[in-house]
């Protein structure tokens, strides 16, 4: 099957590994590619850095935000996504610990396509990846439209 | 006064004044006199008079002592030597262009006007002038006030000003970091409570068949503890964003109407308890809507938990009557508590119930004490074990019935 990718931009490994396996809780079965920190998750959208020369690729489905970030935020990631041309129509969830209303404002602000609060029960936390997985991936059109054969 | 009198010379008399008025019975005219000389002489303030060239005619005691001159010394000096050197020549010039037009001038603040001792110190004075025409020429009154005082005091205020915004900024910075740790806990300290959480649930789902109903049950605790601590953290954030929270301006609350739609809400998501709930209508208040639905949500929500274990359960809402600020109580029957232990009831953290007895968090009463003091208002208990509990507090009652 020829699917896009998510990218899950998460430093947290605990985090990381929970979200992958509520993902595969629920047969999501796209490809997920992790960033570790801001940058890395610029250098993948965008084909710089470790990813450069593989700028042509397609973009991912969806991207899973977290706002607490090393070296750029997830706030300042957003915002670097909404001012680029390629990538201004890209779905973007941001899926963090904060409730703060500011982030939420801001986050909305900054033209986050959803926000999500990780619930610190798993159960919690799996019913919200799944319904994240049936919306962003099943039912949402892409920006760049559907894939053949997907 | 001593020594040479340069106004030996003036006909001090003034232009255009009657002279049949002046002259008057000697004795009369001498009594007369006296009492000018003793007003010039005992006047609170310094009083120069000076002719046309600025030179000093007469000069009161007050003058003699401010200035630090001998009497001697100030009559026929020139009045530019009592003005500090640094505006001497601008003061020259000024009293140049008064000359060509002369008109009384009252004492103000305003001027930052200051006189330079003898000892060469610069007094902060305040000054008028007045303008005498007399047949040898003009002649200026001037009148001299010491504010050193009064400035001392305005500069005493100033830095009392400027510590208090020092203190104000000091503080913002402290709430600002505040702002930083509560945003930091609220992330931080509930990611690994997540990890715990969901590898405990991990475990359960994988290895399900190698534990046994001990280490599925500590498992089930671990994930208990988590979760609890979760809506502790949640609790406390909530505590510190009221805290924080700025105040809507404020609105016309209907607490009776309120307190209706909550216990509602609590029917409906415990459909099997039996509530009698008995709410005074009409009880409204002047104060920030959502603020004051979280007061009431936690004071019913007590209520409705203290009552669970009651076979018929009571909550009541009602008013005293009171002028302006209004006392409301909401009373219920239920486990009630020890009057000794009131003091710590509004304490963050404090409970007075166990946990298996009674679910919380111990920071109900403490946001609840804090949005009613932000309201101005007070909020104080009464009970006792096992006879309920009545929660009286104050507030602004709304003008005007609706």
């Amino acid at each position: 099957m020829n699917k896009r990718d998510i990218l899950l931009v998460e430093d947290n490994p605990d985090d990381e590994a929970l979200t992958l396996r509520a993902l595969r809780k629920h047969n999501i079965l796209n490809e997920v590619v992790v960033a570790h920190d801001g940058a890395e998750a610029l250098d993948y959208l965008f084909g710089t850095g470790a990813w450069s020369g593989l700028g042509s690729r397609l973009l991912p489905q969806v991207v899973l935000l977290d706002l607490k970030l090393p070296k750029i935020d997830g706030l300042e990631v957003l915002r670097r996504i909404r001012a680029n041309e390629r990538t201004r129509l890209l779905p973007v969830v941001i899926l963090t610990s904060s409730n703060e209303d500011k982030d939420r404002i801001e986050g909305y602000g900054l033209g986050a396509n959803s926000y999500v609060r990780k619930p610190i029960d798993f159960d919690e936390f799996v019913e919200a990846v799944k319904q994240l997985g049936l919306y962003w991936l099943v039912l949402n059109e892409h920006p760049e439209g559907r894939l053949r054969g997907s | 006064m001593n020594g040479p009198d340069p106004t030996a010379e003036f006909d001090l008399t003034m232009v255009g004044a009657d002279m049949g008025s002046v002259q008057i019975g000697s004795k009369l005219r001498w009594q007369k006199e006296e009492l000018f000389q003793h007003l010039f002489e005992q006047a609170p303030d310094a009083i120069l008079v000076v002719d046309s060239t600025g030179i000093i005619l007469f000069a009161n005691t007050q003058a003699e002592k401010w200035f630090g001159y001998a009497m001697s010394e100030l009559i026929g000096l020139s009045v530019d030597v009592l003005v500090p050197d640094t505006h001497r020549g601008m003061h020259r010039k000024l009293r140049e262009n008064y000359q060509s037009a002369p008109r009384p001038r009252p004492m103000g603040p305003g001027l930052d006007l200051h006189v330079r001792r003898k000892d060469g110190f610069d007094l902060p004075v305040e000054i008028s002038l007045s303008p005498l025409d007399t047949r040898s020429g003009l002649l200026v009154t001037v009148i001299i006030r010491d504010v050193s005082d009064r400035r001392a005091a305005e500069n005493h205020i100033r830095e009392l000003n400027a510590s208090l915004e020092q203190r104000t900024a000091d503080l913002e910075a402290i709430n600002h970091e505040l702002e930083a740790f509560s945003y930091s806990v609220s992330h931080d300290l509930r990611a690994p409570l997540r990890a715990v959480d969901g590898f405990s649930q991990a475990l359960m789902e994988d290895y399900a068949d190698n534990l046994d109903a001990t280490a599925q049950d500590y498992l089930s605790r671990i994930r208990a503890g988590t979760q609890r601590m979760g809506r502790l953290i949640d609790d406390l954030l909530n505590l510190s964003r009221i805290i924080r929270a700025d105040m809507a301006p404020p609105e016309r609350v209907d607490l009776s109407a309120l307190a209706e739609t909550l216990i509602a809400e609590m029917r409906r998501h415990e459909p099997g308890r039996k509530v009698e709930f008995k709410v005074q209508p009409g009880l409204c208040v002047e104060g920030d809507a959502h603020l004051l639905q979280v007061a009431l949500e936690n004071l019913l929500g007590n209520a409705w938990k203290f009552t669970s274990r009651k076979e018929s359960a009571r909550i009541e809402f009602g008013a005293d009557d009171g002028a302006d600020t209004r006392t409301f109580c909401i009373r219920d029957n239920g486990a009630g508590f020890d009057m000794a232990y009131s003091g710590k009831l509004f304490g963050a953290f404090q409970r007075l119930h166990g946990a298996s007895e009674f679910q919380g968090t111990g920071v109900g009463l403490a946001t609840v004490k804090r949005i009613i003091a932000r309201h101005g208002g007070r909020i104080w208990a009464e009970g006792a074990v096992d006879q309920g509990a009545t929660f009286h507090f104050t507030l602004k009652e709304c003008r005007g019935q609706s």
